[in-house]
């Protein structure tokens, strides 16, 4: 089986690959898509995808995706799950080759299911799927930027380069279309039957129409809000995930699809604080809306962002970093091979001498850079968060009001925090840094001692 | 590429003073006996009338302790670090760079030839409790950061030119280890996490301070070694 033949991106360019969904008839016609290559500079006009790859409900996973599905395909029943949020394979047809996949990557139970793109088989996983469905117009193509197909997850060197692009991207769209999945009902009726019936409700509303305006630059009118609706797509597993948090907190128009139905992020908002019920404020939704409501405050500090939104699911506990360096106002993420940028802090620090300095050492100020890389090691990763957080940022406003009283001593905030923001950013990389560090350690024999039966080893760092 | 050198100038502040040195945290939790020793060894330190508050506080944190895994143990150790130092924050002068590399080095060979890498329990005064590398001895400093649980084990290694500022002569503080402390914080993942100052630091211009805040020069991976979490998390 071949590989999966990737329109390349143009060298030396911010450019991104676009999945345009051709038109076609949700009953009938199998996903088919085009995919090109496209620079900034070209102004493309696109929607960007923001979903899980997992289903979004229980059980949406048994909801078919073709009319002639009769029950779930044996090979697509398999489980691939790439690291990061990521979770593509064009491979779906060679079962082996899948196995193989599975087997090294011991990967969750989520499906993957074939469309066409370019003429070849693409295996996307079955929520990407109930997804590109129900955005499907009957009449024109939808420009879409969809991560798990737009970025060559093979390829490590486009996969940092492309996440560390992330922000842009999704501010750049449009619109961003949160996908919150199907409504959850049991599928009591056959599956022919089932699919019969989501192509006619998906016709009710006119989301295909809608999101047609939204690809080209309008914002058409929504309408109501059914409570009852609203509060089901609450339960959606996509709040739970921490990459929606900067996709949906990038976008300069926010829209949300629940199956057939679609709303502004403007409406959900309006709905969510005019709801009495309390139960709802610790609702992941919520937070969610919280966040983006904030999205132009100085709240959106990397440190504050890791530690508020701990919480939140992702495969990879490098994500917790990389997954709100966009969307976090004090810290642009770049990419190594963008050598345009040459670090000021790394020369600031090569040329501190401690012994000169005074007791309160001028610091730079401003934005620092964070490097995308997935294959660097979790120490790598914290110094380089608290070097921008030390170095570089300006102190957290709260904080700062907080010593308003002691304003000679503004500059003190980070060599107060420092310590304290060190260790919070090893408890969200998972403690890998200091594991990472026993791991690497020789052990010296004499070092050996018994704890409760165990032997433990303890080293002298020297 | 950075290089590892002290480079971060944190502040910290002088929380408690070592009284005296217990028994290994392995002892501690297999021995019955050594258990009794060393709630034992407490009264000839404390006031009686401080007591009952100190058997409250080491019940909390061997609770806390005797769920601690070989990873959390293995944290508590020494930190060798060349240029890492303490001193009392603002003041001026030290030792030049031969005179520190002496202290240091001296401090090293004195302390770390001994086989037991085994963390021990320590008293401190102001009713705090410790796990502290072996080399820890009576009379070094419990170090503690603010609004979080870090700490690190600091040794006086002289004084510095009085200054005005300072009502005790300010001193320079050599890095022995990493300590884990019965004060325990707990973080909430709040949006923003307000800092709290004990006492008047910073003071108020021309007023001595009265917390023994200190500058304390880290290299990265110093601060890492010292604030990486230990035990169960939040």
């Amino acid at each position: 089986m071949e590989p999966f033949d990737y329109p390349p991106l143009p060298p030396g360019k911010d450019a991104i690959r676009i999945l345009n969904i051709e038109p076609g008839d949700f009953h009938d016609d199998p996903i088919v898509c085009t995919l090109t290559a496209v620079t900034f500079t070209s102004k493309p006009r696109y929607l960007a995808l923001s979903y899980t790859w997992g289903d979004a409900f229980p059980h949406n996973q048994s909801l078919p995706t073709n009319k002639s599905m009769t029950s779930v395909p044996s090979d697509c029943q398999k489980s691939i799950s790439w690291d990061g949020r990521i979770y593509a394979t064009h491979q779906v047809y060679d079962q082996a080759a899948l196995e193989a996949i599975c087997k090294e990557l011991k990967g969750n139970k989520d499906k993957v299911e074939p469309i066409t793109i370019n003429g070849q088989p693409f295996a996307i996983h079955h929520n990407l799927h109930l997804c590109l469905l129900h955005l499907r117009s009957k009449t024109a193509p939808l420009p879409l930027w969809v991560d798990a197909v737009c970025i060559n997850q093979a390829d490590a060197d486009e996969r940092n380069a492309q996440v560390a692009l992330m922000s842009f991207i999704y501010s750049r769209a449009q619109a961003v279309v949160a996908w919150l999945g199907v409504r959850d009902i049991k599928p009591a009726q056959k599956r022919p039957k089932l699919f019969k019936r989501m192509a006619v409700e998906s016709t009710v509303f006119g989301a295909p129409e809608f999101l047609q305006t939204l690809a080209q630059g309008q914002i058409p009118s929504c309408g109501d809000i059914d409570s009852k609706i609203a509060k089901k797509a609450a339960k959606s597993s996509y709040w739970t995930r921490l990459w929606i948090l900067q996709e949906a907190c990038l976008a300069s128009q926010l829209v949300f699809l629940f199956g057939p139905r679609f709303w502004t992020f403007e409406q959900l908002s309006d709905w969510e604080s005019n709801t009495d019920d309390l139960k709802y404020r610790s609702w992941p939704m919520v937070r969610m809306l919280n966040a983006r409501r904030a999205r132009h405050t100085d709240r959106m500090k990397l440190e504050n962002l890791a530690e508020h939104f701990e919480g939140l699911a992702c495969s990879e506990l490098k994500d917790r970093i990389y997954g709100l360096v966009g969307l976090a106002n004090d810290i642009r993420p770049f990419h190594f091979t963008n050598d345009r940028f040459r670090d000021p802090v790394e020369d600031h620090i090569v040329s501190l001498d401690m012994e000169a300095v005074s007791s309160s050492p001028t610091m730079p100020t401003g934005m620092g850079r964070l490097r995308v890389d997935y294959s660097a090691p979790f120490y790598d990763i914290w110094r380089d968060v608290l070097k921008v957080i030390y170095f570089r940022v300006t102190p957290l406003v709260d904080q700062v009001k907080y010593l308003a009283w002691a304003a000679p001593f503004r500059d003190q905030e980070r060599r107060i925090s420092v310590v304290r923001s060190a260790g919070i950013m090893q408890d969200i990389l998972g403690r890998e840094v200091a594991k990472e560090l026993y791991r690497s350690l020789p052990v010296k024999a004499s070092t050996e001692l018994q704890v409760q039966g165990q032997t433990i080893h303890n080293t002298n760092i020297g | 590429m950075i290089p590892e050198k002290p480079c971060i100038r944190a502040l910290g502040y002088a929380a408690a003073e070592i009284l005296q040195i217990g028994p290994s945290y392995t002892s501690l939790i297999s021995s019955a006996d050594a258990t009794y020793d060393w709630v034992d060894c407490w009264e000839d330190l404390y006031k009686s009338n401080q007591l009952g508050e100190l058997r409250q506080v080491n019940e909390t944190y061997l609770r806390r302790i005797t769920n601690y895994t070989n990873d959390d143990l293995a944290q508590i150790c020494p930190i060798k670090s060349y240029g890492t130092m303490a001193r009392s924050a603002g003041a001026n002068g030290g030792l030049d760079s031969s005179q520190y590399a002496q202290a240091f080095e001296a401090m090293w060979h004195a302390e770390s030839s001994g086989e037991d890498t085994n963390p021990h329990i320590c008293l401190c005064n102001n009713h705090m409790i410790a796990l502290v590398p072996t080399m820890a001895k009576v009379g070094d400093i419990i170090v503690r950061f603010w609004n979080c649980s870090t700490a690190a084990v600091i040794r006086p290694a002289g004084n510095l030119e009085p200054s005005s500022f300072y009502t005790s002569g300010p001193a320079l503080y050599l890095l022995v280890g990493k300590a884990d402390i019965s004060k325990h914080e707990r973080r909430e993942g709040t949006w923003v996490q307000p800092i709290h100052l004990p006492g008047d630091y910073p003071p108020a211009a021309g007023t001595p301070v009265t917390i023994n805040v200190l500058d304390v020069d880290l290299d990265f991976r110093s601060l890492q070694m010292l604030s990486a979490p230990i035990g169960p998390g939040r």
